[in-house]
């Protein structure tokens, strides 16, 4: 029995030496402060970065390179613009140019931001919803590193189509309409004009339009292509367009993008309420992550 | 450390296994408790990384407040960027009168607004960034109304006053800063606070200022407008601008076009708006590139495009394409297929046949040598310095020198009781001896010639006569009954010498020097030289006194015998027509004296050339006198007197010119006062101040801020302000079925054809009173041109002025004539109808009174009558030298005369009946095709007359005198940006291209500012506006005029004075500011 009582008790001491073990070779906050640190690198360090926008015509338009634009913000701002870029042209090509915005961008980033840290800038109206962007710096952390993530939120270009829960009225940034969010059509149109709203900003499209050359020429051809991708009558927008009426052109533009909206969320969600709360247009999410080697 | 504990924990375990494996056999009891234990751990383990520490659970406010830090920096810059976006995009440049504008500071109102469009967007950010930990909230909290969390008391529902105050508390808390040259902005956002609350209730508030620098040239835009705005505004004299660079531009077009048009070039429009339009639009580009570092690349090409047409246009037809076209011509034509010259004309390079105001103007003496000839020979004065070169004072003085004086007897008593009762005294005087004292063989006068001590020859003439003095004195005594009578004489002798003391004493404006020899035969011209001048002395001084004998006598008795007088000593024969020929020569030497002045200051108005002329002459006066170091003789200083005599007379005379100048200068001087240019001095500044202007460099703004350097790229709308009309199919920023001027422009030629009152004014002051009438060279080719215009189409209206203008152009030489023929008869010995042929012969050399005029004023027919006259009579040269100076100046003078000017209404309706038929002839010949036609045409009737003979302001509008014609152009413009825009290639894309735009289009920008939904008006972004002028002048040498010559001397463009869209009967409604 002594030996037996001995036995336990070294059983019991080797166990309890094993887990202190564990705990002290596996620390957690030590690794969580890295990628706090990485975030704080992303949301601080600036760059400037030079880039092509796309040229309608294929013959440059412009003179003297001042077609050759220059961006400059934080990482995690300029990453941010990039997922909203890239849930905004509607051809993967148009996206994805080696001298466009995105990719530019990712360049930068991954030089800035070093080796094991891998960055993601994600804007979703919703989850799951099939318009969507996102920009990555950086490599992916391997499947069996320990990894440790920290995340931050920019606003987006888009609008919020909800107002935040905490606001009593919507902001100047809403959707113009007040919402009805107590059916999906409701919700999914709110979605829809703030979606394009962002693809188009009314007033800055305006501007454009009156101001004519190749950056009209561009704008009508990115509205000819989002038509397309929705089977919306080019014809229609165009016409809107030649009026100077952005806003008309976006309304036309919604509608198709409300019903495919609205198909995602039916498919999603099992109540407007539940979609309601999860629509967050106005912002992309920054997600730095580390790991070790 | 950790390591090791690996190993022991291997170690251990591999022992337990062996210590189990070794009590297989023992009860299940300390293996089941074993895994309990293992069961603890494990849980205490998952425990321990799965939950947060307890002891953060009190931290749930402190870790939301710190994610709501890290979240706020991000969403500033944001706020920051699109603020600035739209701020661009909507600038405010006057603050509307409502809440939010009046919160806005008026001189800063774009920075005003940028600051509380920034402070909003802050706001409307800040619910979105609430953060969440357990059930504290953090959420930042600005103090402005329509904020959740609102700083102070003022909530959403204060209005006005209230909100006005708010709003300008907001502002204030946000500061505003341009980084490098404002390529970047730096803002502190500082009344933020970061807010926690749970439950509902504050648990922790405090500041949280934060700064972000933001890449958006926003400042950079703005300044960068304002300055360009300025700059469009300045006129010449208010530093670089559009003022100044307009004139850099006109001056070589307008003197390229004024010498082609003197060159004989048809030009009948020297300066016409079209002209200004284009010029206007280059000088406005270069004014961008010195704003933005870079014109508006499509004003540019529209600049190429328009300068190809007007040099087209400009060898066409003088009709020019209508309005419409021309707008859709420059503003659609592709620049890429426009033939013609795309560059510009600039500053430096002149167009061809320019000619640069610099380069200077010859101006001679010219008639003035002439005139001054003959006033010297027919004054006299020309003799007068001859009998001053040979002038001589001479002085008599005596002197007495007694050689014996005998005692004088005293009075002997011839015993005592005797008294003298009677004493009488005689005197005796008489000469004696008489001898002349050195005498000289060189003539019968003794003379002898010596030199005074400072060199200069005199002549003495001595005279010595002995005179002795007999004295006798009878005294009568007396004792009282008897007389006595005694008488004594004595005698004294005294020598006396009359001395005449010749001195050379020329006056008179030879310049000083010693004449040698003298008062001897010989010299320059082997003349007498005042070798007769002592005996003449002796004569006049002596002989005609009473001889030498008496005054010695007189001397003697104690007389002033002393006495002076100036002769004039004979002058040769030959020295009068020595000196005639000598200065006839100086004359044709002084006629040939010029001097240079700029065209640009003679044009101007403020150069005097005749004042020049006689700065010149009196620089060269000792050249031109050119006196000996000695002169060999009075005759060789007679020469140099009459030749300064002469000089004094042609300075006498540019003087009065000088004046005259002056007071043309002046009334020029008043005039484009009156005419609101500002002045001679004014006009001269500008024309010397236009390359005044620092070279608009290319570039990029900024050196080392976060986004520089940028491109700044003026963005016009329309890119080229046009004088016609725009509408929306031309350029989209005009509204459909409106039509904008964008530039509207006034152009006034001050001395055109038909000759204005502005002639008139300035010539009268320079002449006398003009009365309405105009130089007789005007009249003449006035006539010219409508003969040959009727030549080559008849019509009775013209034909009818040309009658009566022919008749006063006729009556106008019949008085030259007469003048002539006078003249004739003065200096010849003609009979008169001799005379009268010999004017008729000259005037017959020219057909018509329109030529017979122009040659009397080109001076060709006072030659021609000289040298009929010297036909009919023999002449010497002299002779014929005069004739031909006297009939000169006469018919010159005569010209200038106001009787023989030409009434101008005469002149001006022919001109204006003669461009008439012109341009009938000219489209008729358009229309038919007959391109050869035309050109021979234009080269017949255009090129000689309107090729800007009367056009234009002669200075000393008189032959000979006539040095320059010069004219004046007032230019105004005034100009509009329907639309004004400045992008930039900067930022991310935001959807809708073209980087940051900024806007200046008389748009309201409208801001949320207390949330509601509803934008207020926060102001309006005036458009870009301008209005600026210039003058300009020039100078073409004399012979033909230069101007406008189409009759339109005050050129306004469609829509002057309102250029842009708004107009309101005849005044301008706020064309600098906005539509509603």
């Amino acid at each position: 029995m002594t030996s037996a009582l001995l036995d336990a008790a070294l059983c019991l001491l080797f166990v309890s030496a094993a887990v202190t073990t564990v705990t002290t070779v596996e620390p957690r906050e030590p690794d969580s402060g890295r990628a706090a640190d990485a975030l704080g690198v992303v949301a601080a360090t600036t760059v400037t970065v030079a880039y092509t926008p796309a040229d309608p015509t294929g013959a440059n338009g412009s003179d003297d390179g001042v077609d050759a634009r220059r961006a400059h913000g934080t990482v995690a701002e300029l990453l941010a613009r990039a997922a909203v870029v890239d849930a905004s042209d509607a051809t993967a090509a148009e996206r994805r140019r080696p001298t466009g915005f995105v990719e530019r961008v990712e360049r930068a980033a991954a030089g800035t931001v070093g080796s094991r840290v891998h960055v993601v800038a994600v804007w979703e109206p919703y989850p799951g919803a099939h318009v969507a962007g996102r920009a990555v710096a950086g490599t992916r952390p391997p499947a069996d590193a320990a990894v440790s993530a920290a995340t931050m939120t920019v606003p987006s270009r888009f609008p919020e189509a909800i107002a935040a829960p905490q606001a009593g009225d919507g902001g100047p940034n809403a959707a113009e309409s007040s919402p009805r969010v107590d059916d999906f059509d409701g919700v999914a149109d709110a979605v829809a004009s703030a979606v394009v709203a962002g693809w188009f900003p009314p007033d800055a499209v305006g501007e454009t339009l009156r101001a004519g050359g190749p950056s009209a020429d561009r704008v009508r051809r990115r509205y000819r292509l989002q038509a397309d991708a929705y089977d919306v009558d080019a014809t229609r927008v165009e016409a809107a367009l030649d009026r100077g009426a952005p806003t008309r052109a976006n309304r036309v533009l919604a509608g198709a993008v409300a019903d495919r909206v609205e198909r995602d969320l039916r498919l999603r969600f099992d109540s407007p309420a539940t979609a309601t709360r999860t629509v967050d247009t106005g912002r992309v999410t920054v997600t730095v992550r580390t790991w070790s080697a | 450390m950790t390591g090791r504990r690996r190993r022991e924990g291997s170690a251990s375990s591999a022992g337990s296994a062996s210590t189990g494996s070794a009590s297989t056999d023992r009860g299940r009891v300390p293996f089941a408790v074993i895994g309990v234990l293992l069961l603890l751990g494990s849980t205490t383990y998952a425990a321990s990384l799965g939950v947060p520490a307890p002891v953060r659970e009190d931290d749930s406010a402190a870790t939301a407040a710190e994610r709501l830090e890290t979240a706020l920096c991000p969403a500033v810059r944001t706020a920051v960027r699109e603020a600035a976006r739209d701020a661009a995009r909507d600038p405010v440049t006057r603050p509307a009168n409502t809440s939010p504008g009046r919160a806005l500071n008026a001189s800063t109102p774009f920075r005003d607004a940028l600051r509380l469009r920034i402070a909003v967007g802050v706001r409307d950010r800040l619910d979105a960034l609430a953060v969440r930990r357990g059930d504290a909230v953090a959420v930042g909290a600005l103090g402005l109304p329509g904020s959740t969390a609102t700083r102070g008391a003022a909530n959403p529902g204060e209005r006005d006053g209230n909100l006005t105050e708010a709003l300008r508390r907001a502002k204030r808390g946000v500061r505003l800063r341009g980084v490098d040259d404002g390529t970047a902005v730096r803002v502190t956002v500082r009344d933020l606070d970061v807010v926690v609350r749970r439950d509902g209730r504050v648990v922790e508030r405090y500041d949280h200022p934060v700064t972000v620098t933001v890449a958006v040239p926003v400042l950079a835009m703005h300044d960068r407008t304002e300055r360009y705005e300025r700059r469009l505004n300045r006129r010449p004299l208010d530093g670089p601008g559009l003022g100044r660079r307009l004139t850099a531009r006109l001056y070589p077009v307008v003197w390229a076009r004024s010498y082609a048009q003197y060159g004989g070039v048809p030009v009948q429009n020297v300066l016409a708006n079209r002209h200004v339009e284009l010029l206007t639009n280059g000088a406005a580009l270069d004014a961008q590139r010195a704003a933005f570092g870079r014109g508006d690349p499509a004003g540019r090409r529209r600049l190429a495009v328009a300068t190809a047409r007007v040099g087209l246009t400009d060898l066409l037809a003088p009709t020019d394409s209508g309005a419409t076209e021309w707008t859709s011509t420059v503003l659609r034509t592709n620049a890429a297929t426009e033939p013609g010259p795309p560059s510009a004309p600039s500053s430096s390079t002149d167009a061809a046949g320019g000619v640069d105001p610099a380069e200077p103007l010859r101006v001679g003496v010219n008639a003035t040598a002439d005139e001054a000839f003959v006033a010297v020979v027919e004054s006299g004065a020309l003799a007068d310095a001859r009998r001053s070169a040979y002038r001589v004072e001479a002085a008599l003085d005596a002197t007495v020198e007694t050689v014996r004086r005998d005692r004088a007897p005293r009075p002997r008593s011839p015993g005592p009781n005797w008294s003298l009762v009677d004493e009488r005294r005689s005197r005796e005087v008489e000469v004696v001896e008489r001898q002349a004292v050195a005498p000289t063989p060189t003539d019968r006068v003794d003379t002898s010639v010596d030199r005074t001590d400072d060199g200069r020859t005199r002549a003495v003439v001595r005279r010595v006569r002995t005179v002795r003095v007999r004295q006798a004195v009878v005294r009568v005594w007396t004792d009282g009954n008897r007389t006595r009578r005694h008488r004594r004489t004595w005698v004294a002798r005294h020598r006396v010498t009359l001395r005449v003391d010749c001195r050379y004493a020329p006056r008179g404006p030879a310049p000083d020097r010693l004449t040698r020899p003298l008062f001897v035969r010989g010299g320059a011209l082997d003349g007498p030289n005042l070798v007769d001048v002592p005996g003449r002395a002796i004569e006049s001084l002596v002989a005609d006194r009473g001889g030498a004998d008496r005054l010695a006598v007189r001397a003697v008795r104690g007389d002033d015998v002393s006495a002076r007088t100036v002769l004039v000593g004979d002058r040769p024969e030959s020295l009068r027509t020595r000196t005639y020929a000598d200065v006839a020569g100086l004359r044709d030497r002084v006629r040939n004296v010029s001097t240079t002045v700029s065209r640009g200051a003679v044009a101007a108005g403020a150069a005097n050339a005749p004042a020049r002329l006689a700065g010149t002459l009196r620089d060269r006066r000792v050249g031109l006198v050119d006196a000996p170091p000695t002169y060999r003789g009075a005759a060789a200083r007679a020469r140099a007197a009459a030749r300064a005599a002469y000089l004094d007379a042609v300075l006498r005379k540019l003087d009065r010119r000088a004046g005259r100048s002056r007071e043309r200068n002046g009334a020029l001087d008043d005039l484009l006062r009156e005419r609101g240019v500002g002045g001679v001095d004014a006009v001269d500044r500008v024309r010397r101040t236009r390359r005044d202007v620092p070279p608009g460099r290319r570039g990029r703004v900024g050196t080392d801020g976060p986004g520089a350097p940028v491109a700044l790229v003026p963005d016009g709308a329309p890119t080229y302000l046009t004088l016609s009309g725009v509408t929306h199919t031309q350029v989209a920023a005009v509204p459909p079925g409106r039509t904008d001027h964008p530039l509207v422009a006034r152009n006034t030629n001050l001395f055109a054809v038909p000759t204005g009152d502005a002639t008139d004014t300035v010539v009268d002051a320079a002449l006398g009173d003009g009365g309405g009438r105009v130089p007789l060279a005007t009249g003449g080719r006035a006539l010219v041109a409508a003969e040959r215009t009727l030549a080559a189409r008849e019509n009775a209206t013209l034909r009818g002025h040309r009658n009566r203008l022919r008749a006063a152009v006729d009556a106008s030489l019949n008085g030259v004539g007469g003048r002539t023929r006078r003249v004739l008869a003065r200096e010849t010995s003609l009979s008169a109808p001799a005379r009268r042929a010999t004017v008729e012969a000259a005037f017959s050399r020219w057909d018509g009174p329109g030529r017979r005029a122009l040659a009397v004023s080109n001076g060709s027919f006072a030659r021609a009558v000289a040298a009929a006259a010297a036909a009919r009579e023999p002449r010497t040269a002299r002779g014929r030298d005069w004739l031909a100076v006297r009939v000169r100046t006469a018919v010159g003078e005569e010209a200038q005369n106001a009787r023989v000017r030409v009434p101008a209404e005469a002149t001006n309706r022919t001109v204006t009946a003669t461009r008439r038929v012109r341009r009938q002839l000219l489209a008729r010949a358009v229309e038919t095709g007959a391109s050869r036609a035309v050109d021979e045409l234009r080269n017949r009737t255009v090129g000689d007359a309107f090729g800007g003979v009367l056009a234009g302001l002669p200075v000393a509008p008189v032959p000979g005198y006539w040095y320059a014609t010069t004219n004046v152009w007032t230019v105004s413009v005034r100009g509009s940006y329907r639309r004004f825009a400045v992008r930039a290639p900067v930022g991310p894309p935001n959807g809708a291209g073209g980087g940051v735009r900024y806007v200046r289009d008389g748009g309201t920008a409208r801001l949320d500012v207390d949330a509601d939904g509803d934008p207020e008006r926060l102001g309006v972004g005036e458009r870009v506006s301008f209005e600026t002028g210039t003058v300009v002048v020039v100078a073409v040498p004399p012979g033909r005029g230069v101007g406008d010559v189409d009759g339109d001397a005050d050129e306004r463009s469609a829509g002057w004075p309102c250029p842009g869209p708004a107009r309101a009967g005849d005044r301008c409604r706020g064309w600098v500011a906005v539509d509603g």
